[in-house]
């Protein structure tokens, strides 16, 4: 047998760390993604599980501490040192590549994870070296193999904890930089995190309770998880009062009920189930700012895409933006790609596309566009009511038999109104 | 590369120019870039490509609106948080809360004396540069002192007191800065200003206080000096510490022009050494003299109007011009001006002053009249006004009206658990509608009658619905 020629070269881990995320918001998402499958793992369910982000923009650091299963210090070392690698797949766990772990490295200078398992007084501690990683990509005349750079740029060694008890991981990541240093603003990371990571829907959303009843009852498995950025609990954005476009300086429009909704691909059992919110008026799109706008894909409760994933099963791309909703997946055919943009291509995206556009798109189209010719309508005839009540106004206040003085007095009341000149040539032939 | 620069103060209301913006300007000017002045926002400014933007803050009271401005701008450079910088006093104080309420890290902190803290790669020290005075040519807003040479002379305080935020903004006590040097360039700049306007936070504390004075002689700022026909002030705007100032402080203060003397009178307990060091200002011939008195804070009213007094009755005993300026305490961090310091003083107290000095324009009349009208002539009198109804407290005129003298009548009839059970009818319903719901429920006829007082014109609103 002879060894293959096959080589890993250190460029792959630059297409692994700094070539993977368009948003570097991208690595709280990986990290949470991680943290919250281990807490699915854990068998200790009455525990109280949590993911604490803590930014500090001062100090250029970022904590990212959860006290799920931890990893065992027997294991730690295989672990956390491999790449690509990931005994989850089947699952039906949100994370299976092996590399989410590796996204915050492309941002910071320096890495530690650091781990322990529960009744384990060893603390496992692996240090990356970014900085050099960083510099060994883009300087080095003399590439090297991807195993030859993890070597040289991580530390892997174990001390002792202080107490048996309790298990965590924690990622800490020094002297962070991202464009335009998004990646520290707490605001925007308020709000990513609100709309992309599996949190709670918040108490004031008054639909919430009946949606989580629906996917529990449902899905094969939904998990709702405790989210704290600095201190502050995260929630999803949505609420039964929403602001949208429809008057210039913005207009409020209320969710009445919401629609529960089984997406059916012709499969033994339906491929995702969702939701979508009923308007009451349906008259312009949700406000950008409301950041709950679309009807948003999600897989393991984590956000797949954007607000504008499923605009093309609309009428029109910006139907979407009308309604709010949730399609959770639960099929083990709609794999999320590493992006978690989109799906793998095969045979059930197109499907769950299809259905989507069946089932959910068209018919809001359809809605939308109906409640648009009722309101235009019912605006004409407001027109038409009122140039009807001006002209009967002035026939009457005006002495009879004065045609001009009647003409003046409705050029007056009616100066502001498009069809005066109408109203007026009309009256003149009458008169 | 020549930079677009933008500084925005936020829309609060300020007499003073932003002084750490007018240094920013010197400097980027100095290095060739374009720089802009707004106040608040405006949408000319929207269709500029800004490198940079800088917003200052001043109290943290102006919280919301400082919140918002710096939300705008962000939306402005469409959330590319590294183009904007903020600095000055509330940012200084609120440091993470103004991150976590906007997103921006880049809040320098205390004093601008190295380039790195906004990022930039030179030894320029852009604290010791000489303000801009044509920052706010041709903009709207107008700010006083523009005629003055603005600056320090020394920096910090060597003390910790816990109401005061100097300690926290400039720990490090600069005890001397040679004043004259930056005093050559505004003349070589901008031409000679009349008057000079020193923000040291404790100048009394400078062992070189005497150099210090020396300086301002040498500067043109002796007593009685003039130029434009004008008498020329040195005004040390922070005021100075009544335990500290000695006689050899008053006898160097009275060579130079100082107009006003700034004195604080924080609390009774310092009332003979306020009225020795105000005796001692006479003597060298201080008379112009402004006096800053802390209220709603470790105090009672009954002290505050003690205080006030003790100014009256000094001037009419030394022929001195002493004005007092009562400031409400606001905690450092506070968000909004509503900090009410119980249980001494409570809502009706605290607005009932502040509306009292509505009337007259935040200062205290030196004169005795005036101020017994005003303040009344006893404690007693000024816990009565302070009882008053707004409508009545604010009309007052030399002599009482009918509807103050009936008042007074119903108030005076009152019993003490009577008068209790008003003032907390008063303090705990603050809207009219909420108080007309309480008055509704008073049993008591004699409360009843003097509650009617308090909404004069509440059925007016329910008649034009009506109509």
């Amino acid at each position: 047998m002879h060894r293959s020629s096959f080589r890993a070269g250190m460029y792959l881990l630059e297409n692994l760390t700094s070539g993977m995320y368009n948003d570097p918001l991208s690595i709280y998402r990986e990290y949470i993604q991680n943290s919250v499958d281990s807490f699915d793992l854990s068998s200790n369910n009455n525990g109280h599980y949590a993911v604490n982000i803590d930014l500090d923009p001062f100090d250029r650091s970022i904590r990212i501490f959860d006290n799920g299963l931890g990893v065992s210090a027997k294991k730690a070392e295989e672990v956390l040192s491999s790449i690509g690698e990931s005994n989850k797949r089947g699952l039906h766990l949100r994370g299976f590549r092996g590399i989410g772990r590796l996204g915050g490295i492309a941002f910071c200078d320096k890495a530690i994870f650091r781990t322990k398992a529960e009744g384990e007084s060893t603390e496992s501690i692996q240090e990356w070296d970014c900085y050099r990683l960083k510099k060994a990509l883009n300087l080095s005349n003399k590439p090297r193999t991807f195993k030859q750079i993890l070597k040289n740029i991580t530390k892997f060694y174990q001390r002792n904890s202080q107490s048996k008890e309790g298990s965590y991981f924690e990622v800490i990541l020094y002297d962070v930089k991202s464009f335009k240093n998004y990646i520290f603003d707490i605001e925007r990371v308020r709000n990513y995190l609100s709309q992309v990571a599996p949190v709670p829907f918040d108490n004031n959303f008054i639909f919430g309770r009946k949606i989580d009843r629906y996917l529990k009852e449902n899905l094969s498995h939904y998990g709702k998880y405790s989210i704290v950025l600095n201190g502050e609990h995260i929630y999803k954005p949505y609420r039964s009062k929403i602001r949208t476009t429809k008057n210039k300086g913005g207009g409020f429009d209320h969710i009445d009920d919401v629609e529960l909704i089984a997406v059916d691909v012709g499969y033994k059992s339906p491929i995702a189930y969702g939701w979508y919110g009923k308007r009451r008026d349906l008259l312009g799109s949700i406000s950008k700012g409301e950041s709950c706008s679309g009807i948003r894909v999600r897989a393991g409760n984590i956000l797949i895409g954007g607000p504008h994933l499923l605009d093309k099963c609309f009428r029109e791309d910006r139907f979407n933006s009308y309604t709010v909703g949730e399609i959770h997946i639960d099929s083990a055919e709609l794999v999320p790609n590493s992006r978690r943009d989109d799906f793998i291509d095969n045979e059930s995206k197109a499907l769950f596309y299809d259905a989507i556009e069946r089932q959910i798109g068209l018919p809001i189209s359809k809605e939308i566009r109906l409640r648009s010719r009722i309101n235009s309508d019912s605006r004409k005839s407001d027109t038409k009511g009122k140039c009807a009540a001006s002209t009967h106004y002035a026939i009457k206040n005006v002495p009879k038999g004065n045609s001009i003085g009647i003409i003046a007095e409705i050029e007056n009341i009616c100066r502001n109104c498009n069809n005066v000149e109408l109203i007026v040539s009309k009256l003149n032939k009458c008169l | 590369m020549k930079r677009n620069i933008l500084l925005v103060e936020p829309a609060y209301k300020t007499k003073f120019p932003p002084l750490g913006l007018m240094k920013l300007s010197t400097y980027h000017k100095t290095i060739g870039d374009s720089v802009r002045f707004v106040k608040g926002w405006n949408h000319d400014i929207e269709y500029t490509s800004w490198n940079r933007i800088y917003i200052t803050t001043l109290f943290t009271y102006h919280w919301k609106v400082t919140v918002d401005t710096i939300k705008w701008y962000k939306e402005l450079v469409k959330g590319d948080i590294n183009k904007i910088y903020i600095g000055g006093i509330m940012a200084g104080l609120m440091r993470q809360e103004l991150w976590r309420a906007t997103g921006i890290d880049q809040i320098v902190k205390g004093i601008l004396n190295d380039t790195k803290l906004i990022k930039e790669n030179n030894s320029y020290i852009i604290d010791e540069m000489i303000p801009d005075y044509s920052l706010f040519d041709g903009t709207q807003h107008k700010y006083t002192l523009l005629d003055s040479y603005i600056g320090y002379s020394t920096r910090g305080c060597p003390n910790r007191c816990p109401f005061c935020g100097v300690h926290e903004l400039e720990p490090e006590f600069i005890d001397y800065k040679g004043i004259k040097p930056l005093i050559k360039k505004i003349d070589d700049s901008f031409g000679k200003k009349q008057h000079l306007v020193l923000f040291d936070n404790n100048i009394l504390a400078s062992r070189k206080f005497e150099i210090l004075i020396s300086d301002l002689l040498d500067i043109g700022f002796g007593k009685n000096e003039r130029i434009n026909n004008k008498l020329r002030h040195v005004d040390f705007n922070q005021g100075v510490d009544v335990r500290l100032i000695n006689e050899k402080h008053f006898e160097l203060l009275s060579k130079i022009a100082i107009n006003p003397l700034r004195i604080a009178f924080d609390s009774i307990k310092l009332k003979k050494i306020y009225e020795k060091k105000i005796r001692l200002a006479a003597r060298y011939g201080i008379e112009n003299l402004s006096n800053y008195i802390l209220y709603n804070y470790k105090d009672t009213p009954e002290e505050f109007w003690q205080r006030l007094k003790i100014n009256i009755d000094l001037n009419k005993e030394l022929g001195l011009k002493i004005y007092s300026f009562p400031m409400k305490y606001i905690p450092l961090n506070a968000t909004d001006r509503t900090y009410i310091d119980e249980p001494f003083w409570n809502w009706q107290f605290v607005r009932g002053v502040q509306r009292i000095l509505n009337v007259m324009k935040g200062s205290v009349m030196p004169q005795e009249d005036f101020f017994n009208r005003a303040f009344g002539s006893t404690a007693d009198e000024f816990m009565t006004i302070l009882h008053m109804p707004e409508s009545i407290l604010m009309n007052r005129g030399r002599e009482a009206k009918t509807e103050e003298v009936d008042w007074l009548n119903k108030y005076f009839g009152l019993t003490n658990g009577e008068r209790k059970e008003l003032l907390s009818i008063l303090c705990n319903n603050r809207s009219k509608k909420t108080l007309a719901t309480a008055i509704s429920k008073v049993q008591n006829i004699k409360l009843r009658n003097i509650l009617d007082y308090y909404l004069p014109d509440y059925s007016l609103p329910l008649f034009e619905e009506y109509e």
